[in-house]
């Protein structure tokens, strides 16, 4: 399966990640997944391609926006098929990819 | 009477002791010399003298090169642990003064980033020079990062709402906390066993 879609978070999105729910101010999880996840999600999932996430240029990753985001895709569409269209880059913290499939694997863990 | 003794006396019974090994030696019917010398001989002594010397010098280095390599490892993961401990006192802070702003939450992102790539560092640090049972533990390790940044970026510490963290919250970082450092000290252990 080829990427055939990227979300450039910092320059489509903002730069800096809020918390989780739209109450708690802009830039929130929720508020990515609405308006860019979910959407570009759906889409590469009937065109069976990888949606890359890239992170470069995006400030903070707190758990609250991952899991507002990325937590709620695992959920509806269970971790297998998100990690299967699914990939995150970030070239000076490869660690938000990491911590991004965690909340992926366990959305509902605390 | 000691310039006699060390000067005068001990030279002259040392000469007359020698006298006498030489001829006990020369006269000694079952005590031969063979002054032919083989150059296997030769070799033989050379190398055994060169194992003597060079063994104890490789040994010692390679002794003193892995107890260096270990204090790195281990520098490197109180380097760490440090980092935890520093994000750990804040948040400490923050919920004795029963308050937290804006600021406080942008500096606890800053701080978690940073601490990323410290993790991602020491990972593949680790990875490179340990064992399979560390680099095991090092995923337990990583994990315990994991989930020690999910409760305290949750949305009971960074939500626009939130002023102050509440006992149940501190309560939950405070375990993940003793959880991570029990990981690193895991670590540790086993770098010093191995």
């Amino acid at each position: 399966m080829e990427i055939k879609d990227t979300i450039m978070v910092a320059t489509e999105f903002g730069d800096t990640a809020g918390a989780r729910d739209y109450e708690d101010g802009d830039f929130s999880g929720k508020e990515f997944y609405d308006k860019f996840l979910l959407p570009r999600f759906k889409k590469a999932l009937e065109g069976n391609y990888i949606l890359l996430i890239n992170l470069n240029g995006f400030w903070g990753w707190p758990s609250s926006f991952v899991s507002g985001s990325f937590g709620i895709l695992s959920k509806q569409f269970s971790s297998e098929i998100v990690l299967k269209h699914i990939q995150i880059k970030c070239d000076s913290n490869p660690m938000k990819e990491e911590k991004a499939k965690y909340i992926i694997q366990n959305p509902d863990k605390q | 009477m000691r310039i006699f003794l060390r000067y005068i006396l001990a030279p002259i019974l040392t000469l007359f002791i020698g006298i006498a090994l030489g001829k006990l030696i020369n006269d000694w019917p079952k005590f031969t010399i063979n002054y032919e010398i083989k150059i296997t001989d030769i070799i033989k002594i050379a190398s055994t003298l060169g194992i003597g010397i060079f063994v104890p010098f490789i040994v010692k280095k390679m002794i003193d090169d892995k107890r260096s390599k270990k204090n790195n490892l281990l520098d490197e993961l109180t380097g760490f642990s440090k980092t935890i401990e520093n994000i750990h006192n804040y948040i400490n802070e923050l919920y004795k003064n029963k308050k937290i702003v804006a600021r406080d939450k942008d500096y606890l992102n800053i701080q978690l980033d940073t601490s990323d790539r410290e993790v991602t560092e020491l990972c593949s640090f680790l990875l490179e020079n340990c064992s399979k049972q560390t680099s095991s533990l090092l995923e337990e390790m990583k994990t315990s990062y994991f989930n020690y940044w999910k409760v305290s970026t949750s949305i009971e510490v960074i939500g626009s709402n939130v002023r102050k963290i509440d006992d149940a919250t501190f309560k939950k970082i405070s375990e993940k906390y003793t959880e991570i450092n029990k990981k690193i000290r895991k670590v540790k252990s086993e770098i010093i066993k191995n």
